[in-house]
């Protein structure tokens, strides 16, 4: 964080050289690697591997070529700004909560308390550890 | 009057023989079948009770001939013409012209028709014993027509050319009935025919629509009167929106039928052409591959879109192209051991530069030089910079390799980006350059993995690449995560001595390090300058060859260099990005930890030491659920159980809520501090992860905030 600031005045932007298109891959890969099938991990990375090296040749921008270009709606135009819009929260009928996601929900929520509350206790303890140690 | 169609038969056709042009001459079916009963009506009306004179016209042909049995009113002009369309006035002009097209021809016919019918009309009144009426009732009437009334009779003046209303030997001038007359008639039901309607509905409108009146009376038949006042109500020209799409649609109806434009989809969209795509090979081959999509279900949408019209390569072509393309540098893939790898990276970074040339999407992305430099450096500035990091003087094009672990299985990602273009974290436009399944990724599969690769950096920064026609250099930046960054450049990592890979600052003071920390000073200092590593830090590192450890700086045995492996790419310090995603899930999760810190103090304080541990937990407890009802974000199974991804972004956006929650729980002043801290790290968050050139005002504003933050932390 101290070295930010120093990166961003020298190249302009930080985001533009973020992670986010390398951490992408990984969503992309556990999605599609079924779709090619091999005997190993290896074999069916080397078939995305080459799927996507051919995938290259037509992006975004070739479908972007051909499809029919529209103007861009207004800005808020699909907002639903209107109390009794049904889009709300609030107006919309009430679904059952299902139990299993529920119970999956709440596990991790434990998880993670603990997990945060575990390790602001061995902060905390080592300080008032240090903080008696020094009174002492 | 050509295109009307020719009337066969005519009555009499055989007594008046044919005229010159070889029309038949004689009456059309049409007037004689109106002729007869007209004629019928005529003698069992008696004449006083007729409301119109029997007086035939001069010219009109057979119409004229009907004219005097039935009340003759005048068809009505075409609709276009409002104007006209209101004149009642029964004038030989107008009925002759209207009434039957057929006779024009047949003039003289008709005139001869017309007398005679007069005469027989003659006699048979004499035969009841009533009189004729022959003078015209010109001046009598003129006072009661309408304006629009005279404008006609001054269009039949003698300086028109009005032969067909010149009086003849046989005919006079029609008498025009009075008001009274035309109104008893009209009570008496005489003017029901079908041809009558159209005037009938004429007569109102030029009586109401006459003039400016103010208001209209109406005297029913029981004697009331009801009297219509004219209002104005203005046009509005704000319309609703669904009014004003159906008038457009109407009008682009209108338009569409007259004028033969092109229709047009809803909300002035154009459709979709109906022409097949012309989509290269190339093009073809590579959706395909990327939607894995086999070559029966592409042939399958082929067939549906029309074999030909559809511009889809049959499965011939498209193996062909297929094996063309693997055939290139850029496409092959090599398997090895430790994973699949792009054969040629650099020739792969060509192609997608030079693709970006072609299309005009290449963007120059301008650096500007380092403000802070090593001290020894700026003493001693280097004649040539090593490759990799260029003065920003030149033109570059920025390649950014990174690489991280992730999914499950676990396997390690490579990925190559160009800088020079817009989106260029959009997954369409970075290069996947290798896949690599592990379960570590620490420096030794890191090397294993990179060891294709690494030549072809090399080449790449050593000969750059081909940026429309000229020979452009490549900048290289490290881009992943921190604990590849420290791998890639052999560093220990965050637990080292000197954790930061841009600077020698230790990370804490020390007794064992007291000579660095009295050098470089620490990370905990907030106001001492960085002792920045050298530009050459790695490379020279990498040129040392890493069998031994590196010795630190004060060169002394006990403080080994925390680059303790041979560094495997030469990047400049300065060009390692400082993985503003990953910083963004770190700080929100430390903001997380320290209230649930301060909660655990206060409670100590207050209960003693047995119950801060719970309190605590329960505390966690509370922030979670908190986040989950009131924020609606969730902790996910990614990236240690933390809140990833846009999460992030909107806890910041919600940070009041933790801190109502936090009320009471904690002491004012750490109450107000974190706060503080919140709002110091929402200004952060927007600066760091928006991809987006920075103005240089928002940037300054960045430093102050990054400075106020890390101290108030």
């Amino acid at each position: 964080m101290c070295h930010a600031p120093d990166f961003l005045e020298c190249f302009g932007s930080i985001g533009l050289y973020g992670e986010q298109g390398l951490e992408e891959w990984h969503g992309r890969y556990g999605q599609n690697a079924v779709n090619y099938p091999g005997a190993t991990e290896l074999e069916r990375a080397a078939a995305f591997m080459r799927a996507m090296a051919l995938a290259r040749e037509a992006g975004a921008d070739v479908l972007a070529r051909h499809s029919p270009k529209g103007r861009p709606s207004k800005t808020g135009a699909r907002k639903a700004t209107k109390v009794g819009d049904k889009r709300r929260r609030e107006n919309k009928p009430e679904q059952p909560v299902c139990h299993a996601e529920t119970l999956k929900a709440i596990k991790k929520r434990k998880h993670w308390a603990t997990g945060v509350a575990r390790e602001s206790a061995t902060t905390i303890g080592a300080f008032m550890e240090s903080t008696r140690a020094a009174i002492v | 009057m050509a295109r009307l169609p020719v009337v066969p038969s005519k009555q009499g056709e055989a007594a008046l023989g044919r005229d010159t042009s070889g029309t038949p001459r004689g009456l059309c079916d049409t007037c004689c079948a109106r002729r007869k009963p007209a004629a019928c009506r005529k003698i069992a009306l008696p004449a006083a009770l007729s409301p119109l004179p029997t007086a035939p016209s001069a010219a009109g042909g057979c119409a004229a001939a009907s004219a005097p049995a039935q009340p003759a009113l005048p068809s009505p002009l075409p609709a276009n013409d409002a104007r006209t369309s209101v004149i009642v006035v029964p004038s030989e002009t107008t009925v002759g012209e209207v009434a039957c097209e057929d006779s024009a021809a047949s003039t003289p016919a008709a005139r001869l028709s017309g007398e005679r019918e007069m005469a027989a009309q003659h006699a048979l009144q004499h035969e009841h014993g009533l009189a004729i009426d022959f003078r015209p009732a010109e001046p009598a009437a003129a006072s009661e027509r309408p304006a629009a009334d005279r404008r006609f009779s001054q269009a039949s003046s003698p300086g028109r050319d009005n032969r067909a209303s010149m009086p003849t030997q046989a005919t006079e001038p029609p008498a025009i009935t009075s008001c009274r007359q035309f109104l008893d008639g009209l009570l008496a039901e005489n003017y029901d025919g079908v041809q009558d309607k159209p005037v009938l509905e004429a007569i109102p409108n030029a009586i109401l629509l006459r003039g400016e009146r103010p208001e209209i009376q109406l005297k029913h038949k029981i004697g009331r009167v009801r009297v219509y006042a004219r209002q104005l109500s203005p046009r509005t020209n704000l319309v609703k929106i669904s009014q004003a799409n159906k008038r457009r649609a109407a009008a682009r109806g209108l338009q569409a039928g007259s004028s033969g434009h092109r229709k047009t989809a809803r909300r002035g969209r154009t459709r979709p052409s109906g022409t097949p795509l012309c989509l290269f090979m190339a093009e073809q081959v590579g959706p395909v591959a990327a939607r894995s999509m086999r070559h029966t279900g592409f042939n399958r949408w082929r067939l549906a879109l029309g074999v030909r019209r559809s511009g889809l390569a049959s499965l011939p072509a498209l193996r062909d192209a297929r094996r063309e393309l693997f055939s290139l540098s850029e496409k092959q893939v090599v398997v090895t051991p430790s994973g699949a790898h792009l054969a040629s990276l650099a020739a792969a970074i060509q192609e997608r530069v030079s693709d970006l040339c072609d299309r005009d999407l290449f963007v120059e992305r301008p650096v500007r030089d380092f403000l802070l430099v090593p001290a020894e450096q700026a003493a001693h500035p280097p004649v040539v910079a090593f490759p990799g990091s260029l003065p920003s003087s030149e033109p570059d094009v920025q390649v950014t390799v990174g690489l991280d672990k992730g999914g499950d299985p676990g396997t390690v990602k490579i990925v190559a980006t160009v800088i020079n273009q817009e989106h260029q974290n959009s997954p369409a436009n970075t290069i996947l350059v290798g896949v690599c399944p592990c379960q570590h990724d620490k420096y030794d599969e890191l090397a294993a993995m990179l060891e294709t690769h690494l030549p072809q950096i090399d080449s790449l920064l050593r000969d750059g690449v081909w940026v429309r026609g000229v020979r452009g250099l490549v900048r290289l930046i490290l881009g992943c995560d921190n604990a590849a960054q420290c791998n890639v450049v052999g560093h220990k990592g965050a637990s080292a001595t000197q954790p930061c890979l841009y600077c020698l600052s230790t990370r804490s003071s020390s007794e064992k390090q007291n000579v660095l920390d009295v050098a470089y000073g620490t990370l905990q200092d907030l106001v001492v300058g960085r002792a920045l590593r050298e530009a050459t830090h790695f490379t020279n590192r990498m040129a040392a060859g890493g069998a031994m450890l590196m010795v630190g700086q004060p060169c002394t045995p006990r403080h080994p260099s925390p680059v303790e492996r041979r560094p495997l790419l030469a990047v400049h310090p300065r060009q390692i990005v400082p993985i503003p995603l990953h910083t963004t899930q770190g700080v929100n999760h430390r903001y997380f930890r320290l209230a649930i810190d301060m909660v655990m103090v206060q409670r100590s304080a207050i209960d003693g030491p047995l119950t801060w541990r719970q309190a605590g937990t329960d505390f966690a407890e509370e922030l979670v659920q908190l986040l989950h009802e009131k924020v609606r974000v969730r902790p996910t199974s990614f990236h240690g159980g933390l809140f990833i991804g846009r999460d992030c972004h909107t806890i910041g956006d919600h940070s009041d809520v933790i801190c109502a929650a936090l009320k009471g729980k904690m002491s004012q002043d750490h109450l107000d501090a974190y706060e503080c801290a919140w709002s110091i790290w929402n200004r952060v968050r927007r600066t760091l992860n928006r991809a987006v050139i920075i103005p240089a005002v928002e940037s300054a504003g960045f430093r102050a905030d990054t400075a106020a933050m890390v101290t108030l932390l």
